[in-house]
């Protein structure tokens, strides 16, 4: 039996906050570190807190919570930061990850899909949806195409494959199925590519919001 | 011939030939026009020996023919007006020499108002010998009473000048008379007033093209010159004068001496820049026509001052020649720089109109019969190349106007030509701008879902939670999931029907493996090029949402097949189950809600229920038929 994992949330709607709370709580492998409602109240709440994994949601009263994911990605590089969102594919999500988040959580998920998201992020798996495979897809063809000297890590030809069977909206067991791998394997090369893109520059990556028109600003 | 033949010929021998031979030809033209006059022109129709010099004399303001006082010295014209004298009035007395058939007394070339009686009968008078006096240049034709040999004539000549002869008087032939009477009249009334109408057509003419272009200054000093030709012309045409006849006289030289507007015309109509000679040509005008003025005022003294007035005339006559030379010196110039038939024909036309004039003058001062002819040429030849002037103007005017209008058409299709581009990309622009607007207004609406609706749905969700009521839980869920079957249909990254496919698949799988069915997807990829709008997307996503919940709830079965393949005209949707068959309740209502949605995309619906087999098939035919990949 492994040592229970301590997941801290931030949600600022009470009753959903509750909810998944309530929800996580329900499995003995998780532990409730902490929870907020507010970007404030989460840095309060953080300060010298142990914390094995986040569960955040971006839209907050007080701001976007990707800075935040930021601040604990390098405070805390172990702990995995999971959005939780109600859809999964909207570009706030994408950008978390870019911050370096490392997947997203259903809002209205079951509690034990919540504990299994949880304890496959800190295994290294990252969830994916066919929205992000086909952004992340798109990011890294296009990487050779710009004059930005960045990604130095191109996807290889096994991470492009899974990429694109998870834009088709296939599943990580029948990913591992069509590629004749095992689901790890599966959940590595989803890792690396969160990695990579993790690696590219934050000035690309602003650049190719601006291509996609994620960033919601002029063009 | 060329232009640059002419200017290459640059050794002076060659220009010496050159010139001469220019010299030659404009000597050559009116010296054959004169030689072809001389033989052709006769000076009557009625032979000489019909002519008849008169017998005696009277000075006489007798209203009958004078009893006495009559003088037979003819060898000389008898003194004219004298100083308090109203006018002249001679009375000459003619005898007939022939016996005639039909015997006419006949004055070709009547310069003044005439009288002529016979055995004490008027036979003739123009007008009553009455201050201003008749001016008549018409020829009088009259039958004689008496025709018998020694019959005599008395003829009255009244005239305000002091000059009293009278050259040509004819006993002749009625026919012969009659004959000489309508050549005059031809030559001396009709030729002048069809001459005098032409020439006021073209003055009216390029009067008119300089009003509508009055920079071209040509236009202006060529209707001016014209028509100072057309007003001196009138003169020949007027039987009565209102004025002295000196005044008129002065009249016709002041109107003459602005005819100086031809050398101004000729300079700008050719291009020759000579102001200098511009202005002492003006100059010298302005003097010759202040003299005129003066004299003309001092003439009415006495006679003898208007015998220097007719003397003056000389040194106006001289200027007059000069000027004519000048303006001839402008078309010389033209044909050395053009050397084209307008600059050549214009040149030896004026070389003829000079050889004319010479003529004329000629005529009018040598004793009767030394020139052939009876009539003056001037006038019409004179008229010659201004009327080859109007006829280039009016044409150049035609080809400009012409040219005007073609430029105005080429300029008017790069109007339209940009217009129509100008229109095309505003309504590009604008297209951009409602598609702007559209991604816009649905990106809020996204965003309003995402943070709005999503979330008030989860909060509900986990209220339902709480109070633990199935019912509320699946109704909730429905929303949420109908949601986010919206959202899909509204995103902006997925642009394909295999992307939304994608999506789709991506939601349910979880859910569906722990229904227990074994799920076979089957998404051809070439609906990766299929794009739908995003109510076709909605209807396609919740017409699949539909069968495959009713698939898992109603059919019992295992196994559930969701394809999407790409057929010749469009696409191809199955969702098939091998459960009992569907209940006939829900079969109907699935396929209300399922048809309703098939309708709006235009799409075929088959809804096929079979123990072990339950299919719903959907045709979506497409716009552009088999995929171009």
């Amino acid at each position: 039996m492994v040592a229970t994992t301590r997941v801290f949330v931030l949600e600022d709607d009470a009753r959903t906050r509750d909810s998944l709370l309530r929800k996580l709580a329900a499995s003995a492998s998780i532990e409730i570190a902490g929870a907020a409602g507010s970007l404030a109240d989460a840095r309060a709440a953080l300060s010298g807190l142990g914390v094995d994994a986040f569960l955040f949601d971006l839209q907050l009263p007080d701001g976007n919570a990707i800075d935040l994911i930021r601040e604990q990605r390098a405070e805390r590089p172990k702990a995995p930061a999971l959005v939780i969102s109600v859809f999964g594919d909207e570009e706030r999500v994408i950008a978390a990850i870019e911050a370096g988040a490392q997947g997203y959580l259903l809002k209205d998920d079951s509690g034990e899909d919540l504990a299994d998201a949880v304890h496959r992020a800190i295994a290294g798996e990252s969830p994916i949806s066919p929205a992000i495979a086909r952004h992340l897809i798109r990011r890294f063809q296009a990487t050779p195409n710009t004059t930005e000297p960045a990604s130095e890590n191109p996807l290889s030809e096994r991470e492009l494959e899974v990429l694109q069977l998870a834009a088709k909206g296939l599943t990580y067991q029948e990913t591992a199925e069509t590629l004749g791998v095992s689901i790890n394997t599966i959940g590595t090369y989803t890792r690396r590519v969160y990695q990579k893109l993790a690696v590219t520059s934050r000035a690309q990556a602003i650049f190719e919001a601006r291509q996609m028109g994620w960033m919601g600003d002029d063009q | 011939m060329t232009s640059d033949d002419a200017r290459d010929a640059t050794t002076p021998m060659k220009r010496v030939l050159r010139y001469s031979a220019y010299g030659v030809l404009y000597v050559a033209m009116p010296l054959i026009v004169l030689a072809v006059l001389y033989v052709v022109d006769q000076p009557y129709n009625v032979p000489s020996a019909y002519r008849v010099q008169p017998t005696e004399w009277v000075r006489s303001f007798s209203e009958t023919p004078p009893t006495n006082g009559w003088s037979d010295d003819t060898s000389r014209w008898p003194p004219g007006r004298q100083d308090g004298e109203p006018f002249t009035s001679v009375w000459y007395r003619y005898t007939v020499s022939e016996r005639l058939d039909t015997p006419t007394l006949y004055i070709p070339y009547g310069f003044g108002n005439f009288e002529i009686w016979q055995s004490g009968t008027r036979l003739y008078q123009l007008a009553a010998p009455v201050p201003p006096l008749a001016y008549s240049r018409t020829s009088i034709a009259v039958p004689l009473r008496d025709g018998d040999v020694g019959a005599r004539i008395e003829v009255r000549l009244t005239r305000q000048a002091s000059y009293s002869g009278v050259r040509y008087v004819f006993v002749a032939p009625a026919d012969l008379a009659a004959r000489d009477a309508s050549d005059q009249a031809l030559f001396e009334t009709q030729l002048p007033i069809a001459v005098l109408v032409l020439m006021l057509g073209f003055a009216a003419a390029v009067g008119a093209m300089f009003a509508l272009r009055p920079k071209e200054k040509h236009y202006g000093w060529y209707a001016l010159t014209i028509g100072l030709w057309a007003a001196h012309s009138i003169h020949g045409l007027i039987e009565a004068i209102p004025f002295a006849h000196f005044v008129w006289f002065a009249l016709r030289y002041v109107l003459l001496t602005w005819l100086i507007a031809e050398l101004f015309f000729v300079n700008r109509y050719f291009g020759i820049r000579a102001p200098r000679l511009e202005w002492f040509c003006a100059a010298v005008n302005a003097i010759i026509t202040l003299g005129l003025i003066a004299v003309a005022s001092i003439a009415a003294a006495s006679l003898e001052n208007e015998a220097r007035f007719f003397a003056s005339f000389t040194v106006v006559n001289l200027w007059f020649l000069l000027l004519a030379f000048i303006v001839t010196s402008r078309y010389f110039i033209a044909v050395r720089k053009r050397w084209d038939f307008e600059s050549v024909s214009l040149w030896l036309a004026s070389a003829v109109v000079i050889g004319i004039g010479i003529r004329d003058l000629a005529y009018e001062a040598m004793p009767p019969g030394t020139i052939p002819g009876s009539v003056f040429y001037l006038q019409y030849a004179a008229v010659v190349p201004l009327i080859l002037f109007g006829i280039q103007l009016i044409r150049r005017f035609a080809r400009d106007a012409r040219t005007a209008e073609l430029r105005n058409e080429a300029l008017n299709q790069i109007v339209e030509e940009r217009t129509t581009a100008l229109e095309r990309t505003y309504q590009q622009l604008s297209e951009e701008a409602q598609k702007r607007a559209l991604a816009e207004e649905r990106s809020r609406l996204m965003r309003d879902m995402h943070d709005g609706l999503g979330g008030q749905l989860v909060h509900a969700l986990a209220l339902s939670e709480q109070v633990d009521d199935a019912d509320l839980k699946r109704a909730l869920r429905l929303a949420l999931d109908d949601l986010r079957l919206i959202v899909d249909s509204l995103s902006p990254t997925a642009n394909s029907l295999q992307d939304l496919m994608a999506s789709y698949r991506h939601r349910v799988s979880r859910l569906l493996q722990r229904t227990g069915f074994d799920v076979n997807w089957d998404i051809a990829d070439e609906t990766d090029s299929v794009t739908l709008k995003p109510n076709e997307a909605l209807s396609v996503l919740r017409i699949v949402q539909e069968a495959v919940t009713n698939a898992v709830r109603h059919s019992g079965g295992d196994t559930l097949q969701i394809a999407v393949a790409r057929v010749a005209d469009g696409l191809q949707l199955t969702i098939r189950d091998n459960g009992a068959g569907m209940p006939e309740s829900v079969v109907e209502r699935g396929l209300r809600n399922m048809r309703v949605r098939a309708a709006e995309l235009g799409a075929g619906l088959n809804i096929s229920s079979t123990s072990g087999d339950t299919a719903v098939t959907m045709h979506l035919p497409l716009a552009g038929g088999a995929p171009a990949t």
